[in-house]
């Protein structure tokens, strides 16, 4: 029983990053995205259980991305990834429906006890340490 | 974390990307009114910080930042493109360029950029908004909040814009209401992690989530406040719900960034009693966690990224290969049986396939080593106050690595001289009525076997006349020759080792590469270079390359115990000779052939090999070879044989040692340098 993870990202390295924080039970990476477009494409074929969705992309950014996401799956649980300086987009997003967000620079930790608090999972079900 | 396996994908993706950053703004330069090309870089630059701050280096991550700053004040309009501007833009991507090449051998960046950042912000003029690595101003968009109960008073919605914790009027307002719908009303005090980088968006979250809780009835700071930067890391809220207080704090708490939650039951019990102790108790549901059935799924791909080493070590092998099958089948007889003998052959068939293959997979675009040139160029002609107009076409073009590899210092070169000689100041193109922007154009076409690269430039052109009495004066060249050599022949005397030392070169040009240097990597790798010219009207040189690094014939020597190769192409036959034939003349040797006077070169001598001393008389072997554009006749020891050999060139120091061109891996895995006669 596996947690499928979307994860989106114009940045090679970023995806490679977030990739490996999730390369643990019980999460699978169902698919990953570069731009808007494609993450809502991707979104729309593989259902993840939940999506990473960094703001900054080319072709469409991650809060158009959102907005359209939502509206094809209101239950959609997507996580916004920014660095610093996009509060408010990160804020537009909330309202938008996002259901949490990440800063960079990640720290595993962090991006597990998010993802955690957005899926409502049990503490002894996704232990993490730190 | 440990970051050290990122390291080099964040080495290679943030050079990529500032090198798409100097394409931007080469562009932009050109078309200062594109605003997408901004936009572009804007978004670069927020990759590179991201990146970097993942990777915690400071430095890169900040002058990112203020770069990131900066354009966005050129997006925004605050700041328009200027000579300025492009240049401030161009020295911080150089600055992150270094800092990134810092860290790709050293593993880490230890430059101090902050003089530049110092000028980069006070190149902006005053007004702009504040910086954004403290918490920014936010501007939470003003939006609903979340649905404030109709509540007994309508004059009292929850959204007024108090910024204290709910009066007493507030809480009694709730309490009745609460009442009414047979809540439990809760004052909720969360505190916000000291740590957590955006507060403000923490908080909205938070109070998003308490949404699903319960109703929330008064919230501090309300949204306008988040609106205006006004947290201060605590917020409460009344929130009526029919959920137990220890199951709300432990919802809130199970948040991410939340330091401590505090829940005070407020529902006023004297008042509600009777009818709160009606209410059924809701049971609070475990949250179980989502199951799925679909399988794993990828994002097809077509294409997979390959440690260029492992491609290197399978074209080695089957290089091997190769020369192993043509060592069998040289020792392979008509006395084998048949069926060994057809073996042999497919076993043939399919190495030279399997060559074929593994050759193909290391094929790249020429663009890999032109992509730096625009802007190499670019610095050039600024340096020298010239304008240049460069363009590539064909860059899609694909060659074997291992020969682009070779490519970068030898184009190099011909584009400074093309700059320093050829394109001419603005005011003598002026002069001559030609536009004063110079044109360099590099053109790569490919042929069926071949590629061709044509460097061609629209300036004065060489001056035949002029390099023939360089030359003669250089003693390159001999009175009949200089008299003998037609206009087209003479432009060749610029390849020649020696001229370029002539006052005719630059301080840029004059760094080791030199013309001579060009046409011998050319030929080493199977190529061969070509000159055109015509005075005032401009340059062409051209560079004929094997797609691959061939697998060439050489003729195999020995000297002594050693053994080396020669190119088949360069010989043009073997001979034999006694001492007594030799001639002496000024210092050096002499053999008389066909073609008349030749000189003698001893291999052993040229190589630094002690000679094996023969009988005085006996037989000498010999081979004549074309060298420095002329006949020699080269002495040996041994004639050992021809052989199929794949070329591997020398790299680093071993390069700039004359007289090979490169090495090859014998059947028995012994490595044999191949000679170059032209340097030798």
């Amino acid at each position: 029983m596996s947690i499928r993870v979307l994860v989106v990202d114009d940045a090679i390295f970023m995806r490679s990053m977030i990739r490996d924080i999730f390369a643990r039970f019980p999460f699978v990476i169902a698919g990953e995205a570069e731009n808007g477009l494609e993450a809502i494409e991707l979104y729309k074929e593989l259902r993840p259980d939940i999506t990473t969705m960094d703001i900054v992309m080319p072709e469409v950014d991650g809060v158009t991305a959102l907005k359209e996401i939502m509206r094809f799956d209101p239950q959609a649980k997507v996580i916004m990834c920014s660095a610093l300086g996009q509060e408010s987009l990160i804020a537009e997003s909330i309202e938008a429906g996002a259901k949490d967000f990440i800063v960079k620079p990640f720290q595993p930790n962090k991006v597990l006890k998010v993802v955690r608090s957005v899926l409502g999972l049990d503490e002894d079900f996704l232990p993490i340490g730190g | 974390m440990d970051m050290s396996k990122y390291l080099k994908l964040f080495v290679s993706e943030s050079t990529e990307h500032l090198q798409k950053m100097d394409g931007l703004l080469l562009e932009l330069e050109r078309s200062p009114q594109e605003r997408s090309l901004v936009d572009n870089l804007f978004r670069e630059a927020h990759s590179m910080k991201g990146m970097s701050a993942s990777m915690g280096f400071v430095q890169i991550s900040t002058v990112s930042h203020r770069l990131e700053d900066f354009l966005d004040k050129l997006r925004k309009g605050t700041l328009s493109v200027s000579k300025e501007v492009v240049d401030l833009l161009f020295e911080g991507f150089d600055l992150l360029r270094s800092s990134i090449e810092e860290i790709r051998t050293q593993g880490i960046s230890v430059s101090d950029h902050s003089a530049f950042i110092k000028r980069l912000e006070s190149y902006v003029q005053v007004g702009t908004d504040a910086q954004a690595v403290a918490p920014s101003p936010v501007s939470v968009p003003s939006v609903p909040s979340p649905t404030p109960a109709p509540g007994p008073s309508t004059s009292k919605v929850p959204s007024t814009p108090a910024s204290e914790a709910a009066e007493e009027d507030d809480v009694q307002q709730a309490r009745r209401w609460a009442w009414e719908k047979g809540l439990n009303l809760f004052s909720v005090t969360v505190k916000v992690a000291r740590e957590a980088p955006m507060p403000s968006a923490r908080s909205l979250v938070i109070y998003k989530r308490a949404g699903g809780l319960g109703e929330i009835l008064h919230m501090s700071p309300s949204m306008e406040d988040l609106q205006g930067g006004n947290f201060t890391g605590s917020l409460s809220m009344l929130l009526a719900s029919v959920k137990p207080s220890s199951e709300i704090q432990g919802a809130i708490v199970a948040q991410p960034e939340i330091e401590s939650v505090t829940i005070k039951d407020v529902t006023g019990r004297e008042e509600a009693a009777g009818k709160l102790e009606a209410q059924p108790v809701v049971e609070a549901r475990k949250i179980t966690p989502p199951s799925f059935a679909v399988p794993l799924q990828m994002k097809k791909s077509t294409m997979v990224r390959v440690d260029t080493r492992l491609l290197d070590d399978l074209i080695d092998m089957v290089g091997e290969l190769v020369t192993t099958k043509g060592s069998l089948i040289d020792n392979s007889s008509s006395l084998l049986p048949v069926k060994l003998r057809e073996d042999i052959d497919h076993v043939d068939n399919l190495v030279s396939g399997l060559y074929q293959l593994a050759i193909r997979l290391r094929m790249m675009p020429l663009d890999l080593v032109v992509e730096r040139f625009p802007r190499a160029i670019r610095d050039l002609a600024r340096a020298k106050g010239k304008e240049v107009h460069f363009e590539i076409l064909g860059k899609e073009v694909e060659l074997d690595r291992a020969i682009l590899e070779e490519l970068p210092d030898p184009l190099l070169h011909i584009f400074r001289n093309c700059i320093d000689h050829g394109i001419e100041s603005p005011e003598e193109r002026a002069r001559t009525r030609k536009p004063p922007m110079g044109r360099i154009r590099m053109e790569a076409t490919r042929e069926r076997e071949r590629i061709l690269i044509k460097i061609s430039d629209d300036g004065r052109g060489m001056d035949p006349t002029q390099i023939r009495r360089v030359a003669l004066e250089k003693g390159i060249i001999t009175r009949e020759a200089y008299g003998s050599l037609s206009d087209e022949e003479a432009l060749y005397l610029i390849t020649a080792p020696g001229f370029s030392t002539a006052g005719v070169v630059s301080d840029v040009s004059g760094r080791g590469v030199g013309m001579d240097v060009v046409k011998s990597v050319v030929e080493s790798l199977g190529g061969s270079l070509a000159i055109e010219s015509q005075k005032d009207v401009g340059t062409t040189i051209s560079l004929k390359l094997p797609l691959t690094l061939a697998i060439i014939q050489v003729l195999l020597v020995g000297i002594g115990q050693e053994r080396y190769a020669i190119p088949l192409a360069q010989i043009y036959r073997t001979f034999e000779f006694v001492p007594s034939e030799i001639q002496n003349s000024q210092g050096q040797e002499w053999i008389t052939g066909e073609e008349g006077l030749i000189p003698l070169f001893r291999l052993a001598s040229l190589v630094g090999t002690p000679e094996r001393k023969e009988g005085s008389n006996g037989p000498i072997l010999g081979i004549f070879v074309e060298r420095r554009g002329h006949m020699s006749g080269l002495a040996v020891d041994e004639l050992l044989g021809y052989r199929e050999a794949v070329v591997k060139p020398l790299k680093g120091l071993l390069r700039k040692v004359k007289g090979f061109s490169g090495a090859t891996i014998m059947g028995d895995g012994s490595l044999t340098l191949i000679l170059d006669l032209n340097t030798l």
